[in-house]
């Protein structure tokens, strides 16, 4: 690296989030840690987790119904069906006895993807924003269906060739709630449209939807999705973990077709 | 529209069964990997990097273009600590994370837009070859440069210049190898030299390993997706090496920060309301 030219790389490290009050006898320890200017231990006292975690983002703290709104999402999203592809991911990873700390990981990593994925998300919620000033009929109209297995929008399309209906539960719940704001309501209205032809909202875009209702952030929500869905995959993974490795199918030869 | 079996008709198909052309184990015999015996057509008779691209893309490719790219490794990865996706890799030390553990979260760190050689290439393929079109469809280097935006007063364009300095210092190597191995200059080479002229001349800033691999590659007959899947890991060796030098020293001893290292530029405390 050059000595001589400035790049303009910093000096410090900079942040508008944690403010760490150092101990008087050792620079290197934190004796109060405040969050957005909230100590830290007062959060844990009067704070929910989600509260926390929505003010780690949006620098403030939530009222009773984004509250609420955050609370029930997280819920709903805890725990994804032992049959998607990061839950298999992690499945297959524990059953085969993968160190247990990298169950997460690996189900986190297998769960990034653009399609169906966190990567999803943010494309979704980019969506969204972009019309959400015009009708769903619309931006529908602008961004037609391709083929039938990709989703015809970010966020929205078939699960198994059909609508997702505990998806659509959920949001039909969320959308109940007081803190349920323009974006979902949008995305149902785009549901409800593409339902004629088997689409409707995926939990890619429920969580985009949501996020961008509580101001969270695109990028964020990329993030914040899978976190979202890590405690499900913790749980299958550590579940399989504790099974005899032939507790999972392996496929006999027959099954697996060779085309070169 | 109403749910029936022909709408999961896919899935049927795909239950309990795999159908693929990449390859299959035939346990204590042998292995198939596309259309070559791993054992009988491959083993000792090429490279590691060559299976390597076979496998990320079908193509086994000559030795030479193999060796070309294991050079082309050997640059993308130093052990240098300072540079991001190798901090991972001290950092994960300094915890005693496993190797591998380390090892993928410095290859995930340098997937970025921004450095890495993985995504980075894939990048600069897009636009070297969509840039080549252009150029043939008559527009000039001037109007091809002046069509890319503008950061900080000068012409972003990946595969041209570093975040950390002007000359890239694996250039004049890569020419050299390239040549040794009995490489012709191709279009797409031909256009980044162009390209890496006026650059150097209006902005001091010539091609970076990044644009040279995206030519080089594209001459080669690659898509900007088949060099990401064969780059994906190549930051890994350097990172697995700051990984290694931080193994024995104490927790957190990695470039440490005090409290006041860090700016914080936040809101002030204040009561948490009731």
């Amino acid at each position: 690296m050059s000595e001589a030219e400035d790049f303009g790389f910093s000096d410090k490290a900079r942040t508008r989030l944690c403010l760490e009050q150092p101990s008087p006898t050792n620079p290197y320890l934190t004796e109060t840690l405040y969050l957005a200017g909230y100590d830290l231990q007062q959060l844990v006292q009067k704070r929910s987790f989600s509260d926390t975690l929505y003010l780690l983002f949006c620098h403030q703290l939530p009222n009773a119904a984004q509250s609420e709104l955050l609370e029930k999402l997280m819920t709903g999203l805890i725990c994804a069906s032992p049959r998607h592809a990061a839950s298999r991911a992690v499945m297959s990873a524990g059953i085969s006895k993968t160190n247990p700390e990298h169950l997460l990981p690996i189900g986190l990593l297998t769960l990034g993807g653009k399609q169906g994925g966190a990567a999803e998300v943010q494309l979704a919620y980019q969506f969204l924003q972009q019309h959400l000033n015009t009708t769903a009929e619309l931006a529908l109209q602008q961004n037609p269906a391709r083929s039938r297995h990709q989703h015809p929008v970010p966020g929205f399309g078939a699960l198994f060739g059909d609508v997702d209906p505990l998806m659509q539960k959920l949001a039909e719940y969320l959308l109940s709630l007081e803190g349920a704001g323009p974006h979902l309501r949008f995305a149902q209205q785009l549901a409800t449209l593409m339902a004629k032809d088997g689409y409707g909202l995926l939990d890619t875009g429920l969580c985009a939807a949501v996020c961008a209702d509580l101001a969270l952030g695109a990028r964020e929500s990329v993030a914040l999705y899978q976190l979202f869905r890590a405690p499900g995959l913790i749980a299958l993974g550590m579940e399989q973990s504790h099974l005899p490795i032939h507790a999972l199918p392996l496929l006999e030869d027959e099954h697996y077709v060779f085309q070169p | 529209m109403s749910s029936s079996p022909d709408n999961y008709f896919l899935w049927q198909q795909k239950r309990g069964n795999i159908v693929t052309s990449i390859g299959k184990w035939v346990g204590g015999d042998d292995v198939q990997v596309r259309q070559y015996s791993l054992l009988k057509d491959l083993f000792q008779q090429v490279s590691y990097m060559q299976l390597q691209v076979l496998n990320a893309t079908g193509k086994l490719v000559s030795p030479e273009l193999g060796r070309w790219l294991e050079n082309n490794f050997m640059v993308m990865s130093y052990p240098d600590a300072r540079i991001w996706c190798n901090q991972v890799g001290a950092f994960a030390g300094t915890l005693k994370t496993s190797p591998t553990a380390a090892t993928v979260a410095g290859c995930l760190a340098a997937d970025s837009r921004v450095y890495g050689g993985s995504q980075t290439s894939e990048h600069a393929m897009r636009f070297i070859q969509q840039t080549l079109l252009k150029y043939k469809a008559g527009q000039s280097i001037e109007a091809l440069v002046a069509a890319a935006p503008v950061k900080q007063g000068k012409p972003a364009i990946i595969g041209f210049a570093r975040p950390v300095a002007r000359t890239d210092e694996r250039i004049a190597p890569h020419q050299q190898m390239t040549e040794a191995l009995g490489f012709a200059k191709g279009e797409h080479m031909q256009l980044a030299d162009l390209i890496a002229d006026y650059m150097q001349q209006h902005y001091g800033m010539g091609i970076n390993i990044g644009g040279y691999t995206a030519a080089f590659m594209s001459d080669q007959g690659f898509s900007p997706e088949e060099v990401y899947r064969i780059k994906n890991l190549c930051v890994a060796s350097g990172v697995t090496a700051c990984y290694q030098d931080q193994l024995t020293e104490p927790e957190h001893s990695f470039l440490p920060w005090r409290c006041d290292d860090i700016d914080y530029q936040g809101q002030a405390p204040r009561m948490l309301p009731d």
